[in-house]
């Protein structure tokens, strides 16, 4: 499968309520991010997606239900889609000097 | 496989006790989308039966729950959407107590669940609780154990 329809898989699976939210930071994991609303938001009206090579997951940026912009990262993980980052402010990308 | 977790999108004060969660093959662990859903659901009922009063951060959390944007609150409400924007921007703030009731059956409503005059509190002085433990029901209602 390439880039782009495993992009469309992970959009359609999150609208469809089949995916898992990642909770790799254990006990804190939920008190930041934004709701299933929230998210399924953004994936019905993404702006912008690109591949991220070094994490190997898919970046999807839009806006969120009050406005503002935000995303989410996900990936596949064998058949499940997994939404890994979710938030309202995306960091900027850090540039080397 | 069962976890607790402290706090839930942006309210510090919540416990959640006994939520599911799946391995991932490449490890780790994550939440099912629907047990999240059914986690946002009873969180909501949670506050809203709990006699918290209503801050900002409590409107923020059940108009992002409930898929509202701050417009289709307004129009609910009869007020424009900068106006939901300055009571979401003072987050520690309680609304004034009419809103604060309307606020409070309008989306009761949208949950399933009534209000009674008990769960609207009249103390101006009512802060938010420490901690409210919300107790993962698989069935979907909310229990509160503290």
């Amino acid at each position: 499968m390439d880039r782009q329809a495993e992009a469309q898989t992970i959009i359609d699976a999150v609208l469809a309520d089949n995916f898992v939210w990642s909770t790799h930071a254990g006990e804190r994991a939920l008190e930041r991010g934004i709701s299933t609303a929230g998210l399924q938001n953004l994936a019905r009206t993404y702006t912008e997606w690109r591949w991220q090579e070094a994490p190997g997951t898919h970046l999807f940026k839009g806006l969120l239900l009050d406005g503002k912009g935000g995303g989410f990262s996900a990936k596949l993980d064998g058949s499940v889609v997994v939404v890994t980052v979710f938030k309202r402010k995306l960091k900027k990308a850090r540039v080397k000097k | 496989m069962k976890r607790n977790f402290k706090g839930f999108l942006g309210l510090g004060y919540i416990d959640l006790h006994g939520v599911p969660v799946v391995k991932l093959a490449s490890g780790g662990e994550g939440m099912h989308a629907q047990v999240r859903k059914s986690v946002e659901i009873q969180v909501a009922r949670a506050i809203i039966s709990s006699a918290i009063p209503l801050r900002g951060r409590e409107v923020a959390f059940l108009r992002s729950v409930l898929g509202l944007s701050q417009r289709a609150l307004g129009e609910l409400l009869g007020y424009s959407d900068v106006a939901i924007l300055k009571w979401e921007r003072a987050a520690s703030k309680r609304l004034d107590l009419p809103n604060e009731i309307a606020v409070k059956v309008l989306l009761a409503r949208r949950l399933g669940i009534s209000v009674t005059s008990g769960e609207i509190v009249i103390d101006g002085a009512a802060k938010a609780p420490k901690h409210l433990v919300v107790q993962y029901d698989a069935r979907g209602a909310a229990t509160r154990a503290a």
